[in-house]
């Protein structure tokens, strides 16, 4: 039993992993929840247990920042665990949400719903006053257009001329295409529409309501239980389609479903939180580093790696030049845009 | 009889690439499949554990037939070691435990967990158990990939070119090792192989499939000249050395 003893010891290294990033996230929680251009801190949080009632920090922590701090993780999760099992099925290094166009289309099919469906914003005198009178509409189309995105990849990364790099390249044409559709719906859109439109598109997480987070919550569990469970099926994956069938893995429904199952994710995160790129590509990218490419562990480690990526960019973004809170998108596109580019040079190098 | 393929028909577009494919295996028993390039043969051995679905026929294990198994079901039955396979970030010990995977429910157990460890050990592959198999050598690699596949405790193993990435010494060390085992566990083995004398030494039936159909089938006395001739369109001379046939291509 010697080789299964050793075996053992190093599968339980990779589970001390999932307990530090557990701790880094909960720490940032708590860093995340003390800063902010207001000065209440968890001081007033004690205060609130002790049964003292301060309402304006009360206020800061409970509504703006809390749910804000929530709404990173949730958002990190389903974004980074939606590229990791992105990149398995569709044996892809480079593939995420949004590098394969997922989440431009889900912004295209917000935009259809904000704007041709009138589920924006109503006019109003105040100046911050753009807000999404129908959520769950411009989730539902965010929805069927980022499924349609999805299963076009498929259908692409199916055929057998179809290159890795192939199913990359698509992805960034049916990005543009997207983009492109989007403009025009806005170039003929009344101000006040491309005005919700365009505030939509930034990624803020400063608007998700309690109730918006329970959503996605629910679905991201759902999903992360269901990826989860077939752990080892993608495993097999990983060796080859025929393997995984030799494996006993009905591979064409696995992937379908698993597919259907991220762009649900998505496009529901997408949906609340706007389009924030590369979560979906670094997290996972880091992880294989760490932990291998092995599933049961790139799973958790990935999704909880997400969170961290995005609560920390939030939170930047929200403290780097106070009291001005810059939209989440630029700062993972920042911190992302140069790792990117990094792994494809690295993967050249490796050829 | 623990194998039978019943009239088995693929066509991949408009293309027969099987055309009424029929034979049987007994237990322990291990069988050749001999062709030229494109004859069929990497297809038969998909479609037998339904990696590809056939337009026609079936296949039978024990009496049971594998249409109206689940993938799953086939998988404890039978094995599959691919021609090619990519080659992840995973250790030794990851890879072979994947062969336990149609036994997993919802995690592995000691159970899985030892059965690996002897089979690592039966191929003395202990001391690699924590290398990740990118950085095996190809020899090294097919190992892994054949001791996956016995992780599965299969009842029938295919194998496709088992021996084609491996030098002499490892070409007769891993289907000498498949042959023994195939012996010592009552495992039947098909294999498809281009090497005629190595699937001599190693096979106890041969198939020969020419044009997506079996030209014949059968023991030893099958392999001749003139069959030889027909199959491969080469001329050979078979000599007798030591007892065992040898083919010299001429």
């Amino acid at each position: 039993m010697q080789a299964g003893i050793i075996y053992k010891r190093y599968v339980n290294r990779k589970k001390y992993v999932v307990i530090v990033l557990v701790a880094i996230l909960f720490t940032l929680l708590f860093i995340s929840l003390n800063l902010g251009s207001s000065k209440a801190t968890l001081i007033n949080l004690m205060a609130f247990f002790k049964g003292i009632k301060d309402e304006s920090a009360n206020l800061i922590l409970w509504r703006i920042r809390l749910p804000r701090i929530l709404a990173a993780i949730v958002a990190g999760a389903a974004l980074s665990i939606s590229g990791c099992i992105m990149q398995n099925n569709l044996k892809n290094p480079l593939a995420s949400p949004f590098t394969l166009g997922v989440s431009n289309a889900a912004a295209f099919g917000a935009n259809v719903a904000i704007i041709l469906l009138d589920a924006g914003s109503t006019q109003s005198s105040t100046k911050d006053a753009v807000i999404i009178n129908n959520p769950y509409l411009v989730s539902i189309c965010a929805f069927v257009f980022s499924m349609f995105a999805t299963l076009i990849v498929v259908k692409l990364a199916k055929l057998k001329f179809f290159s890795k790099e192939a199913i990359v390249l698509s992805g960034v044409a049916l990005g543009s295409l997207f983009t492109a559709a989007t403009t025009l719906l806005q170039y003929f859109a009344q101000d006040y529409q491309v005005a919700a439109a365009v505030f939509w598109t930034f990624g803020d997480l400063g608007r998700v309501s309690y109730k918006e987070i329970l959503i996605m919550v629910v679905i991201t569990l759902i999903s992360y239980v269901y990826f989860y469970i077939h752990r080892w099926d993608y495993n097999a994956l990983e060796a080859s389609d025929d393997v995984a069938k030799s494996l006993g893995v009905e591979v064409e429904k696995l992937r379908l479903r698993s597919l259907l199952l991220v762009s649900l994710v998505t496009a529901t995160a997408v949906s609340f939180v706007g389009v924030i790129g590369f979560i979906g590509l670094i997290a996972s990218h880091i992880m294989r580093r760490i932990v291998g490419s092995d599933l049961r562990f790139l799973i958790p480690t990935s999704t909880i790696l997400g969170s961290v990526i995005l609560l920390l960019s939030d939170t930047l973004a929200r403290t780097i030049i106070s009291p001005i809170v810059l939209p989440v998108g630029v700062l993972t596109s920042f911190l992302g845009a140069p790792l990117f580019l990094y792994l494809l040079i690295k993967g050249e190098d490796k050829r | 009889m623990i194998l039978k393929v019943d009239n088995l028909t693929f066509s991949y577009r408009s293309k027969k690439v099987l055309d009424k494919v029929s034979f049987s295996i007994d237990k322990g028993e291990c069988v050749a499949v001999l062709g030229v390039n494109g004859a069929g043969k990497s297809t038969l051995l998909k479609c037998i554990n339904k990696i590809l679905k056939p337009d026609g026929g079936c296949v039978f294990i024990e009496g049971k037939n594998l249409n109206k198994m689940l993938q799953i079901e086939v998988a404890r039955n039978i094995a599959y070691v691919p021609q090619r396979a990519n080659v992840s970030r995973m250790t030794v010990f990851d890879a072979v435990l994947l062969g336990r995977k149609p036994y997993i429910n919802l995690d592995v157990t000691d159970k899985d967990i030892e059965i690996v460890n002897d089979i690592l050990k039966h191929l003395s592959l202990e001391s690699y158990s924590l290398k990740y198999i990118d950085e095996l050598s190809g020899g090294e690699f097919q190992k892994v990939l054949i001791a996956r596949a016995l992780a599965q405790q299969p009842k029938v193993l295919l194998l496709d070119e088992p021996t084609s990435n491996l030098d002499l010494k490892n070409q007769i060390e891993v289907l000498d090792f498949i042959k023994n085992i195939a012996k010592e566990k009552g495992i039947s083995v098909i294999v498809v192989i281009h090497d005629l004398n190595l699937a001599l030494r190693f096979a106890d039936k041969f198939i020969l499939m020419k044009d997506s159909k079996i030209y014949s089938a059968g023991g030893e006395e099958i392999i001749t000249e003139k069959a030889i001739r027909d199959v491969y369109s080469v001329d050979v001379e078979i000599e007798n050395i030591r007892n065992k046939k040898i083919i010299i291509p001429i």
